[in-house]
């Protein structure tokens, strides 16, 4: 929607006007103060004394004229920064689009942004909110607490309204932070009255004049200038004062009549006909009255104190003073009840004309012609929803539209849905599903594709909000078959839907090809909100799978997008740090992926992304684990729990659940693992979604650690690898493979073993992955010893490059697994261990079983079973695998 | 809810449309009371702030649910 620059104007002050030197001085302490509150009712000269402040100011000072159509926020706060921008005109550019996304972001969020675009002011700007009281969205008043509680040092507020905003005004008082201005203070004294009749009217008064107006009208420069217009042309002046000062009606009824009555009839009319407009310019008027020459009454109104208020300097656009427009049209509608209607017609009709749709909705629907408003508002919507993102205003008028108009176009309907959901009023959404649904089973034709596929598009987003994914799946499939190619954003929306709920059912294909389709119909319309949840699904789908190059592909392909021309700049912060992080470390580029991985902690927003910052968290927590930092894992651990207790992520981060656990198996705390497996229930035998396979993979790794379940742990690794490969995913059956090969391994089946492990290796070798493999510990390396040495003799032939192992051997010889704080320090243990024991530990560590040791170090079966008895006693371990992972983590290998 | 609205004042009577459709009535001391039925307290908040956007003064306001009489 376009914006008014008539609203960002400050009003010319007036070359005839009362000085009010106190209350400009009063002003200019504002300064000191955060808030300069300016209230009293309508006509005390609000407007002008802020207006002729800033023409003597050395302060900068911005203004925006507000009235009831900014009650949207996004709006409101387009209005704000358009303002300052007539200052600064680099400022705001961020906070702007993230205001315009079409998925609303938390007004902090937003307000953060701007706050921060103007921390970097060095010179004092006062931002003028003029008729303030014309809002009444809560969500503005919170966004302007925030804003004012956050306010940055050299901006300052000054606020002009007919009643006390609902800000926290007695704190700001008690601080010191507001400046008031009140009825009181704005009322003209005696001599400031005496000025006005003789500097501003023409008129000279006696004394005893002034002190009977200022008794009757008590310093109300409304009154006073009504006063002095009726007193224009009047020949007894003080007849007229005596009997005004002596009647007891409402000041408006005696003096407005009088005043208007005295004018031509001509003027009189025009007085009336355009009292219906907010504003006014020479050819609107000439439309609405259907007569000429308004131009020169506009000017004849301003010349003659007429309550006409230029609202540029060419005199262009002017607007009734609010005070005498209300009188005006209380007026039209005693004396011309039927002509109301038409005027708000013929104005509609300019605005159309004049590229200003949103009023001519306005005076639409007050002349009632519905449908003429339906045909406008169908016009605009898509630009609301997809580019302004004035969704509060879309509302207001779908919601002032009559049912019986509705039915007549359905897809009003749909569009009612969308902004409904936007505002999580998701059953009231679900009504209007319905609706849409009954109105297109009366109608026909090719447009009904359209909205039929717009329609299945909404309606797929909310039966994914509820979880329901067969739904999700059909509605969204049908979205796409039924919306024609040009209707790219509604095919976006179908298209992020269905590729989620293909990822979340493991259809990890169709999802791949679903979302990069989204994503390129994202970059499309340039929505960054689209692009990025189809960006967010698809690489961590690509990077859970292992598809490394492709992960980083999509990465790649993001920061290009955000970079072409065109397409408006959005801020991608620390999204692709974190996949890039996660990519770098899966190749075990460490020193990188801290990096990408720190960047993106630092630059996701908590509130508008809890789950990405968590997942940051949660990889720099396995960094820390691989650097061998225990007490740094535990640390991001922590930050990660408290982020998932302070959003609404409870129980749902799936992710940190496995990882805690995963920690807990490896420092050998199994009490812990299994009093997990009991929280979620895991069992061998589960039927389980894909998105739960984390959960199992640790199950496995569970029961191989506890020695004696290892035939469960082949069990459930054989369903594993089967459910992988019956759903053709490479990343879940490389993971397979490995834990199948470990349970092997503890089966004491060696060549199993190895087989598993050269399927994984040769599955996993074109994208060159190394953690997945060195994470798992020492059994890994030991099968890869074993791979090496088959490699060597070179038979049989493996379907994996020596290369390949050699990096992975290389791999886990740098790694380490850090101490775990119950036990004793390095220095103590390889004391404690005698050194034949350490040369037993290493021949464990190599695979030996106390057999071969025995034969390796010329020693009796009984001894060799004696030292490793010894060495578990002074390790205070329990099995081989806990003794050479300890042996590890002392670097006594 | 019914109301009764006490201004400082006289006011014609045909201001009724503009506020609510109250009953506008003046009396001899210079007042005017403005009563009558009106949907609920919202309505209640527009009526006083458009009273207040005339710059008429407020002087009492009562609110009674039925038509016997007003409670202060």
């Amino acid at each position: 929607m376009l914006l008014l620059n008539t609203k960002l104007n400050v009003p010319p002050v007036r070359l005839a006007h009362v000085q009010r030197a106190h209350l400009i001085q009063k002003l200019d302490s504002l300064r000191e103060h955060k808030l300069a509150l300016i209230v009293a009712s309508a006509g005390y000269g609000k407007t002008a004394l802020v207006s002729e402040w800033i023409a003597q100011s050395s302060m900068r000072a911005v203004w925006f004229s507000i009235d009831t159509r900014d009650n949207d926020p996004v709006r409101f706060w387009d209005y704000v920064v358009a303002a300052i921008q007539t200052a600064y005109p680099e400022i705001g550019e961020q906070t702007l689009i993230l205001l315009h996304e079409p998925q609303p972001l938390p007004i902090e969020t937003i307000l953060s942004t701007l706050i921060n675009e103007l921390s970097a002011l060095h010179d004092m700007l006062a931002i003028v909110l003029d008729d303030y009281h014309s809002i009444e969205s809560s969500a503005i008043h919170d966004g302007l607490a925030f804003l004012i509680e956050h306010m940055p040092s050299k901006i300052r507020l000054i606020m002009t309204t007919r009643t006390d905003p609902p800000l926290p005004l007695a704190r700001m008082r008690v601080r010191g932070q507001l400046l008031e201005l009140r009825s009181a203070d704005l009322r003209f004294s005696p001599p400031q009255i005496e000025a006005f009749f003789t500097d501003v009217m023409g008129l000279s008064l006696t004394t005893a004049e002034v002190a009977a107006l200022d008794t009757r009208v008590e310093g109300w420069v409304a009154g006073l200038q009504l006063a002095g217009l009726a007193l224009q042309g009047k020949r007894d002046t003080a007849e007229f004062i005596a009997s005004f000062a002596g009647d007891h009606r409402y000041v408006l009824d005696y003096l407005g009549d009088e005043i208007l009555d005295r004018q031509p009839d001509a003027m009189q009319e025009f007085l009336l006909q355009t009292s219906i407009l907010e504003r006014l310019n020479a050819d609107l008027c000439d439309a609405v009255t259907g007569v000429g020459n308004s131009q020169s009454a506009l000017e004849h109104l301003e010349r003659h104190h007429f309550f006409v208020v230029a609202l540029d300097d060419k005199r262009q656009w002017y607007r009734y003073h609010r005070l005498f427009a209300d009188f005006l049209h209380h007026r039209l509608k005693l004396k011309h009840p039927d002509q109301v209607k038409v005027l708000h017609h013929r104005a509609s009709l300019w605005f159309e004309r004049s590229g200003f749709q949103a009023e001519a909705i306005s005076h639409a629907l007050t002349a009632e012609d519905n449908e003429r408003a339906a045909e406008l508002v169908q016009g605009i919507a898509e630009l609301l929803i997809w580019r302004r993102a004035e969704h509060n205003t879309l509302l207001g008028w779908l919601s002032a539209l009559p049912d019986t108009v509705m039915q007549k176009y359905p897809r009003l309907y749909v569009y009612h849905a969308w902004v409904l959901h936007l505002i999580n009023q998701i059953s009231a959404a679900e009504q209007r599903i319905h609706d849409a649904e009954n109105a297109l089973k009366h109608a026909d034709g090719a447009a009904d594709t359209l909205i039929a596929g717009m329609l299945a598009a909404v309606h797929s987003t909310l039966t994914g909000l509820n979880q329901q994914l067969p739904e999700t799946l059909a509605l969204s499939r049908k979205a796409l078959e039924l919306l024609p190619e040009d209707a790219v954003s509604w095919r976006c929306m179908a298209a992020i839907n269905l590729g989620v709920s293909c990822a979340y059912m493991g259809e990890i294909h169709e999802a791949v090809e679903v979302l990069s389709y989204a994503m390129e119909l994202s970059q499309e319309i340039g929505s960054s909100f689209a692009m990025l949840s189809a960006f967010w699904h698809l690489s961590s789908l690509q990077t859970a799978q292992l598809a490394l190059r492709a992960a980083e592909n999509t990465c790649r392909q993001l920061e290009y997008a955000a970079q072409m021309p065109g397409l408006q700049r959005f801020p991608i912060p620390g999204y692709v740090a974190l996949l890039l992080g996660e990519i770098c470390m899966e190749r075990n580029d460490l020193v990188a992926a801290e990096r990408y991985l720190l960047e993106s902690a630092d630059q996701i927003n908590p509130e508008s992304f809890p789950v990405a910052l968590l997942r940051a968290y949660v990889a720099l927590s396995r960094l820390k684990t691989i650097q061998g930092d225990g007490e740094g894992a535990d640390h991001f651990l922590q930050l990660a729990e408290q982020l998932e207790r302070m959003s609404r992520l409870q129980g749902r981060a799936t992710l940190l659940s496995v990882t805690r656990a995963r920690r807990w198996l490896e420092q050998g705390n199994y009490e812990a693992v299994e009093k997990w497996v009991a929280e979620n229930r895991l069992g061998p035998d589960d039927a389980f979604g894909y998105h739960r396979e984390g959960h199992y993979l640790l199950l496995v790794r569970l029961y191989i650690a506890k020695g004696n379940m290892i035939d469960q742990a082949l069990y459930l690794s054989e369903r594993m690898v089967k459910r992988a490969e019956a759903g053709q995913r490479s990343g879940s059956l490389i993971r397979a493979l490995i834990v199948q090969s470990l349970a092997f391994y503890a089966d004491k089946d060696q060549q199993n073993a190895v087989g598993s492990l050269v399927r994984a290796l040769s599955l996993a070798e074109p994208e060159q992955p190394l953690r997945v493999f060195a994470d798992e510990g020492h059994a890994v390396a030991v099968l890869l010893e074993k791979v090496a040495e088959v490699q060597r003799r070179g038979q049989p032939v493996l379907p994996v490059s020596a290369d390949y192992v050699a990096r992975l051997l290389a791999t886990m010889g740098k790694a380490t697994v850090p101490p775990s704080p119950r036990r004793v320090t390095t220095g103590h243990v390889a004391d404690a261990l005698s050194p034949r024991e350490l040369e037993v530990l290493r021949l464990l560590a190599d695979g030996l079983e106390s057999n071969e040791i025995a034969e390796r170090l010329v020693i009796a079966v009984d001894t060799a079973r004696t030292h490793i008895k010894n060495i578990y006693s002074k390790l205070d371990v329990h099995s081989r695998w806990e003794a050479i992972k300890h042996a590890e983590a002392y670097h006594l290998l | 809810m019914n109301v009764e609205i006490r201004i400082k004042g006289t006011l014609k009577q045909d201001w009724s449309e503009w506020l609510e459709g109250l009953i506008v009535s003046n009396h001899a001391d210079g007042e005017t009371v403005l009563s009558g039925q009106i949907p609920d307290q919202s309505a209640f908040l527009g009526l006083l702030n458009r009273i207040h956007g005339l710059n008429l003064q407020l002087l009492s306001f009562s609110q009674y649910d039925s038509a016997d009489s007003p409670n202060v």
